[in-house]
């Protein structure tokens, strides 16, 4: 006897339909399965023929043949278990033939037939929709996330002799369906943390207003203790809430890499990733022999923060360049490629110097020091970061003082106006931000007046700048005037581009305050 | 003998192991110049030197080593000056241990023109950098050479000003004639070969050895008039040049400094034993030269400033204030605060240290 079930795997974040089918012969006792699959999937084969015997169905001692296709793709994870054994109970004649076609089964089984959950539902459930599915057999820990997908039946189960029973009509189970209410309300960003937290740094909060203004990415230059990191956590703060689409693509990342809360599996906050310097380039990108997700991609749509950047391993920056430009990492491997999402502000923190004192007259390190200490940062990455800025510790009187500070809020105001300007002004060319202007898409949006084109011409040439620097002091300027919700680019606004323009230190000895 | 020869025979004394200045020195005065030592016979040798150095001699009368060497001096057109050349500065014959052989890059009548030495410490304050580079440029608007050793520091901002005030500057160096030491100095190196000359007792591929550098500081001072120490904490190789001016004969400078200030320890120690209290370039040019010049250190640029710029100028002084604290104190907005600040930048009203710090402009 023959059957075939629909169940799912991943690729990438996506998800991919497969067909799980059984084959039930006379013949020696024996139980196959084939269809490229990794190891784990093949010990599903022991896990299914123990529950079904724990659930209370006797496996006939024949040939039991099971093919997971298409086989070109390699099946991978856990969420084979219950599919299998469906299929095989379907073999056996004890579950009805009924039109299984539009129903998809994914979950994990213990040896006494309780369903456990599985990674990467959402993306399984959301797969299986594009294919034409409407109802979905989930573990019953899974029901929140798998009914992220509109417009699925999706029922919870609890063990196999459930799941047999539903599909029996023996025992009725109340669909779940998808419900924006449900995960609205806890869009909005609440947390502890706040832009007001941070005394003084006028100027450092002023970079990061533009820097999430425009998505550019940032350079925070600075010794320690001058607030870097503080100011970095906070940034999630000044952005504008995750948009529904965009939590449930994070949703689908967080999910395969199994990092979904419990209660709410939703990602409603942006995402802040602040991966150690030790991180190898793998863990930053993703990869592995299934490939995961890296840092880069679980800072989607969010911040990925690199503090002390000159101690990441060299090659490590280095992969950052190509996720940077195509806000997204591919991973080929021999038998597909996976793509991953990847579209983070890089927010990266390093000291002056290595003793960290520099401009400081504490500071013991020589010129040739320093020099080699900013070199640690490659050229090509230091071209990706637009905004730069230095940072000072803030002095003990600005320390306690009562002055009120500018609360999160009030800046993110700003930067969802900011952001309104720019997503209007691109709506031609599917981009979002300034920064994400490239090559003749520059001149085609930003024009300048006459006085201000004099403003660059002069810099251009007194400073020797290249057309590369140009175009960011461009679009800089860009980010700065619509964070004024001016349309012209004014003087004042090329010259706080300009200040903020990512430069080198100058080497004009060191400066003094004892 | 042509100047060949005798620069040939020259390298060729040099280049013989064992043979150090003092004894070059005793040769050649005895055999009044280099060919008289090349010609000497052991036993004349021996009778200035010993025994053991004559042998060396005697036994070392091959030149091809040295005329390989003058052909690649002369390709990459290192001049090399010795007591009696055209180029070599009379002054400098009046220190003891002169020089026997200097090489020089550059153009060499800058080494026998009228110069300052300005020398002083190698991690100095803004201040002093500053005040060293506006001295430099004040004495090269009254052609007066700036003389310095392009360490780090006060060395280098002297010969900067120098160069900025369009005047000529002469570095002394503790290396080889080829060695850029310290090696950010690369580009200032081919600024002053431009722009005056290069020169050093130390011929190809010399090592900064720490030895050489008090040595090359005789040098500093004897082809100067006067030296002008700004900065120096107690402990100062600069204050090895300033000895070495005194027994040279030299008047030395100093820059008064405040009293808690440790990098003005050595300066106003200085003044304590008798050097001249130096608050204005042109007390150097009257004291020297005797030329008196009016020069308003005091200069009041504000007079073309707006309110808004005055109050952000008036925050910003000789130590380096970060630009929060500007913003703190001025009570300007950030985006104003910042284009003032490029203003005043692109003015010359003010400079910038390091990125986001600012200081006064003192020339």
């Amino acid at each position: 006897m023959y059957s075939c079930v629909t169940g799912g795997t991943v690729t990438g974040i996506d998800g991919a339909v497969v067909n799980v089918e059984a084959d039930v012969s006379d013949g020696l006792p024996m139980f196959v399965m084939v269809g490229y699959l990794s190891s784990s999937v093949r010990e599903a084969g022991e896990r299914v023929r123990t529950a079904l015997k724990n659930s209370g169905y006797h496996m006939p001692p024949k040939r039991v043949t099971i093919n997971i296709s298409p086989a070109n793709i390699r099946k991978d994870g856990t969420g084979f278990d219950l599919p299998i054994a469906v299929a095989i109970l379907l073999c056996m004649g004890i579950t009805p033939h009924i039109n299984m076609d539009r129903l998809m089964i994914a979950g994990e089984m213990g040896l006494d037939g309780i369903i456990k959950p599985v990674p990467g539902i959402l993306s399984m459930i959301h797969g299986g929709k594009l294919q034409g599915c409407d109802t979905c057999i989930v573990p019953y820990e899974n029901v929140n996330e798998a009914s992220l997908v509109k417009d699925m039946r999706v029922i919870g189960v609890k063990s196999l002799a459930q799941a047999v029973k539903y599909i029996q009509g023996t025992e009725n189970i109340q669909p779940v369906f998808f419900d924006e209410n449900k995960f609205r309300k806890e869009t909005v960003y609440s947390g502890q943390l706040d832009f007001a937290d941070v005394k003084g740094q006028e100027v450092l909060k002023r970079g990061m207003e533009i820097a999430v203004s425009g998505f550019h990415n940032v350079l925070m230059r600075g010794a320690a203790g001058a607030g870097k990191s503080m100011i970095a956590k906070r940034l999630p703060t000044i952005m504008p809430s995750l948009t529904f689409g965009e939590s449930v693509e994070l949703t689908k990342i967080y999910s395969i890499s199994g990092m979904t809360g419990d209660s709410d599996v939703l990602v409603t906050k942006r995402p802040f990733r602040s991966p150690h310097h030790t991180i190898t380039a793998k863990g930053l990108t993703g990869g592995g022999m299934y490939p995961k997700p890296g840092e880069v991609s679980l800072a989607h749509k969010g911040i990925l923060f690199l503090d002390e950047l000159p101690e990441f391993n060299k090659n490590v920056i280095e992969v950052l360049r190509q996720p940077m430009e195509d806000r997204r990492v591919l991973i080929s491997r021999v038998n597909a490629a996976y793509v991953f999402p990847s579209d983070f502000m890089l927010v990266a923190a390093m000291n002056p110097c290595p003793c960290g004192f520099y401009p400081d007259r504490r500071c013991t390190c020589t010129e040739i020091m320093r020099k080699k200490y900013q070199a640690k940062i490659s050229g090509p990455l230091m071209d990706r970061i637009d905004i730069c800025i230095d940072v000072k510790a803030v002095e003990y009187e600005n320390l306690f003082h009562d002055r009120q500070e500018e609360c999160s809020e009030k800046i993110r105001e700003r930067v969802e106006r900011a952001r309104a300007m720019q997503a209007k002004r691109y709506e031609a060319e599917g981009i979002l931000f300034n920064s994400q202007l490239e090559g003749a898409m520059v001149r085609k949006y930003i024009s300048l007046g006459e006085q201000e084109e004099a403003l660059i011409k002069k810099h251009f040439i007194e400073r020797g700048m290249s057309a590369r620097g140009l175009n960011r002091i461009l679009k800089l300027s860009r980010t700065i005037a619509d964070s004024f919700g001016s349309t012209k680019i004014k003087r004042e606004h090329i010259m706080e581009a300009l200040f903020f323009k990512n430069a080198g230190m100058q080497d004009m000895g060191v400066a003094a305050s004892d | 003998m042509t100047e060949q020869e005798n620069v040939i025979l020259r390298l060729w004394l040099t280049g013989i192991q064992g043979i150090g200045i003092k004894t070059q020195k005793k040769l050649l005065s005895f055999f009044d110049d280099a060919s008289g030592v090349y010609d000497a016979s052991y036993n004349e040798l021996a009778r200035v030197v010993s025994s053991e150095k004559a042998e060396k001699i005697a036994a070392n009368k091959s030149l091809t080593v040295a005329e390989e060497l003058y052909e690649r001096y002369a390709e990459r057109n290192i001049k090399i000056i010795y007591p009696g050349h055209e180029y070599y500065p009379e002054k400098l014959l009046h220190i003891y241990d002169y020089p026997e052989l200097l090489f020089v890059k550059g153009n060499p009548e800058c080494i026998k023109m009228a110069g300052i030495a300005v020398v002083g410490s190698r991690n100095p304050t803004v201040y002093g950098s500053e005040t060293a580079a506006y001295f430099a440029s004040c004495l090269a608007g009254e052609d007066i050479c700036t003389i310095s050793g392009l360490a780090r520091g006060i060395d280098s901002a002297a010969h900067k000003g120098a160069i900025d005030g369009g005047g000529k500057t002469v570095a002394v160096l503790g290396c080889g004639i080829n060695v850029t030491y310290p090696a950010e100095n690369a580009e200032l190196y081919a600024e002053i070969e431009k722009n005056g000359a290069i020169v050093s007792e130390y011929g190809f591929d010399v090592k900064p050895l720490p030895g050489q550098f008090p040595m090359r500081n005789r040098i500093i001072s004897g082809i100067s008039d006067g030296v002008l120490v700004v900065e120096a904490r107690k402990k100062s190789g600069s204050l090895i040049t300033a000895d070495y001016a005194l027994e040279q004969g030299r008047q030395v400078y100093a820059l008064p400094g405040r009293i808690f200030d440790l990098c003005a320890e050595g300066t106003n120690n200085l003044i304590k034993q008798g050097a001249m209290c130096v608050t204005n370039p042109s007390d150097i040019i009257f004291d020297m030269y005797g030329r008196e010049e009016e020069n308003n250190i005091f200069e009041n640029e504000e007079i073309n400033l707006t309110e808004e710029e005055k109050n952000i100028y008036s925050h910003i002084g000789l130590e380096p204030v970060f630009i929060d604290e500007i913003i703190a104190k001025s009570e300007c907005e950030i985006v104003k605060t910042i284009s003032i600040l490029y203003w005043l930048l692109d003015k010359g009203f003010i400079k910038q240290p390091a990125d986001g710090y600012y200081i006064r402009k003192i020339c």
